[in-house]
């Protein structure tokens, strides 16, 4: 091997216990780069990579990225991926902290996990190898209590991720959780289902092993360059964490509130705001390995069953949806729901999208006190954390919002669909596309759906000569738009794949990422062949996307989003021209009218080799 | 020219920094954001690491200027009475 990659894959089938590692071959790991890259590479080789997500045969993969375990700044995330069982698609999700790190230091770049065992297990990774081993004594934990046990009982150094007992009940809404009671969560699309499926209830990692850098001098160089400009730019984060987006985000309208229908919710944000947060419940910070900034934060609970206790701090996307969407100011309530959902291991961002939806179905009398058992008013943040209650224990109407938005509108019907926010079944993370039309094409056109993480975010202020942009663009404008995304996409998915946190994006500059990737790898990659493996990555999403049965009219946004305009507020009266940017959309990443990749491109990008025989091209 | 105040509200980071949601700024008719920021800077001094000088191509990312309601650029006019609003948006989390 040139690079850092052991070039080893760790196959675990739980139906058969059996444990196979598979060598991959350098030259993959260089065209998809490694994490979510890699993840779309593994799941493509699978037979049963297109099953439904919670049959035992549907694949979970687990990745690290090449700067995983290396000095390089925020580069501790791991990716996980597989059939969403929330919206039936590509899902992938990702999370700071330490356990890609020691994953990789076990000597595996990535998982494979299929099967399903028979009773509950958990998996141990260390230096020595793989085992599988009961965990009757920690299901139905919750997510802190379980990695505290899993730790104990492996190796107190080591690093745990699990699930929660919301993933235990397959809940559409399950996430994925690691780092204790700091709970850095891999939330999105449900994929904490997927391991409660398979009777997986965590996993530990705890290899030693360092990672190999090709020039040690050359990362060391570029790293004294960069630091102080990643630490300079990380400083709002360092102050409030994600928390201090809050007021900004509501200045612009790009903050939605009351179920995407209030465009100015200014004076009531700062009641939920970093700041507030900082005054009220901060007692310190987290940091993932490495990391200059430490935007994480750790806050005192007020009230509830774990009032008193110290934990992870609720981020900007769960303040502004257990906050603004559900017109809920009380503070002290928000931290609570953030703290039960990480211990459930639930989403807040899609658990928080659906209270929301069940707040509106309320003031319409679609839902009425009987299906919900109490009232249920916009503000009323006893009811909010009844509602979330409710969705953990699986009681009462608990049952139908954990299918998330779009199913629990189907099954309750009475044109509840028109408020029930989602993009290909995802509900939209707390970004307005009506305050940036660049938001617009990205929800719409993402493999994951409605995302915030596969096109940074607000990328109109990006300057990026690299990729034909040398000044911001106006935020409501549309033209060239779609290429801005597309090229962004591709960009940010390079983030993706390496493991390496977005929030340093608008601090390195593109040269000096090559030379880390190279430094680290001995690689020689070129920036354009760089930006190619975000752009093969997200085009081998979109094929598998394709055989799951989407089509260019999934392509979209909710009617609200592009037909309903905000009345007051930084974005009052504008709507994005989806039906302009989808287009150019197209015709920037060469994929044809039906939105399927050219065989043109598929050529260029490699993607013909890798795309199973079975898979439709067209 | 005759020099008059701007008020200034602050958001998030930036209010915290300057430990007040709002300033007043001397202003001289008009003048660009770009220099608009460079007083305020020289004004509040806990700011400058948290509020980048506004010709530095890095600054666009992680501070806007809103100037009654709508965005700014480094080279739009503030005048008197203006609705000046500097915010940090950004996503995620």
């Amino acid at each position: 091997m040139g690079s850092d990659y052991a070039g080893r894959v760790l196959r675990i089938d739980l139906s058969a216990r059996s444990v196979e590692t598979q060598i991959i071959a350098d030259s993959v790991f260089r065209s998809f780069l490694g994490g979510n890259g890699i993840c779309a590479y593994l799941m493509a080789q699978e037979a049963a990579a297109l099953d439904p997500p919670l049959s035992p045969c549907s694949p979970l993969i687990f990745a690290t990225g090449p700067l995983t375990g290396t000095r390089a700044p925020g580069s501790g995330r791991y990716a996980v991926a597989g059939r969403s069982p929330l919206t039936g698609i590509w899902g992938d999700s990702d999370s700071g902290g330490h356990w890609g790190e020691r994953l990789k230091g076990t000597g595996f770049d990535a998982l494979v996990i299929v099967g399903r065992s028979l009773d509950p297990i958990y998996i141990w990774i260390n230096d020595e190898g793989v085992t599988l081993r009961s965990a009757e004594g920690i299901w139905g934990r919750d997510t802190f209590d379980s990695q505290a046990l899993l730790l104990a009982e492996t190796d107190p150094n080591g690093s745990a991720l699990c699930i929660g007992p919301s993933g235990e009940k397959l809940l559409p809404l399950a996430c994925i959780i690691t780092e204790g009671s700091h709970a850095r969560a891999a939330g999105r699309c449900g994929l904490g289902a997927v391991m409660g499926s398979k009777n997986l209830k965590g996993i530990v990692a705890s290899g030693t092993s360092r990672v190999r850098v090709a020039d040690p001098g050359g990362l060391e160089e570029s790293l004294k360059r960069v630091l102080p400009r990643v630490a300079k730019g990380g400083a709002r984060l360092r102050e409030f964490g994600t928390a201090g987006a809050v007021a900004g985000n509501a200045a612009i309208a790009d903050m939605p509130a009351k179920n995407w229908t209030v465009g100015d919710w200014v004076a009531e944000s700062k009641s939920i705001d970093g700041a507030a947060l900082a005054a009220e419940f901060s007692v310190g910070r987290y940091r993932c390995p490495g990391c200059v900034v430490g935007c994480g934060r750790v806050v005192k609970i007020k009230t509830g069953t774990h009032a008193g206790t110290v934990a992870g701090g609720p981020e900007y996307e769960t303040l502004a949806g257990f906050g603004a969407q559900c017109l809920v100011t009380d503070l002290a309530a928000i931290v609570e729901l953030n703290d039960t959902c990480n211990r459930e291991g639930l989403d807040t961002i899609s658990t928080s999208a659906v209270a929301a939806f069940a707040f509106e179905a309320y003031e319409r009398g679609i839902l009425t006190d009987v299906e919900i058992g109490r009232p249920l008013r916009w503000g009323d943040s006893e009811a909010l954390v009844y509602l979330v209650d409710q969705i953990a224990k699986q009681e009462g109407i608990g049952v139908l919002l954990a299918k998330g938005v779009r199913e629990a509108a189907a099954a309750l019907g009475h044109g509840s669909e028109e408020f029930a926010l989602h993009v290909k079944g995802l509900e939209p993370p707390l970004h307005d596309p009506r305050a940036l039309s660049s938001l617009a094409i990205s929800y719409a056109s993402m493999p994951r759906g409605a995302c915030h993480r596969g096109c940074s975010h607000h990328v109109e202020r990006f300057v990026v000569p690299e990729l034909g942009y040398d000044k911001a663009l106006d935020r409501f404008a549309w033209e060239d738009k779609a290429r801005l995304v597309a090229a962004m996409q591709d960009y940010a998915e390079v983030f993706n794949c390496l493991k390496l946190c977005q929030f340093m994006m608008s601090s390195i500059p593109m040269g000096e990422l090559v030379n880390w990737v190279n430094a680290i790898t001995g690689w020689g990659l070129t920036t354009a062949e760089l930006l190619c493996g975000g752009e093969r990555s997200n085009n081998l999403k979109r094929m598998y996307n394709l055989q799951c049965g989407l089509s260019t009219a999934d392509d979209s946004l909710p009617k609200r989003l592009l037909t309903e305009k905000l009345p007051t507020g930084g974005a009052a009266d504008y709507l994005p021209p989806l039906h302009l940017m989808l287009p150019e959309y197209y015709e920037a990443r060469a994929w044809d009218a039906a939105g399927i990749p050219t065989p043109d491109k598929l050529r260029d990008l490699g993607l013909n080799d890798v795309l199973p025989a079975s898979w439709s091209r067209g | 020219m005759s020099e008059a105040k701007l008020l200034i509200k602050l958001l998030g980071v930036f209010a915290a920094q300057a430990a007040t949601d709002s300033l007043l700024v001397d202003i001289d008719g008009c003048m660009p954001v770009h220099e608009l920021i460079r007083r305020v800077r020289e004004q509040v001094p806990p700011l400058v690491d948290y509020l980048p000088d506004m010709n530095d191509p890095d600054s666009q990312q992680s501070v806007m200027v809103l100037v009654n309601k709508k965005i700014a650029s480094p080279d739009t006019l503030v005048r008197p009475g203006d609705q000046t609003t500097i915010v940090s948006p950004f996503g995620g989390g």
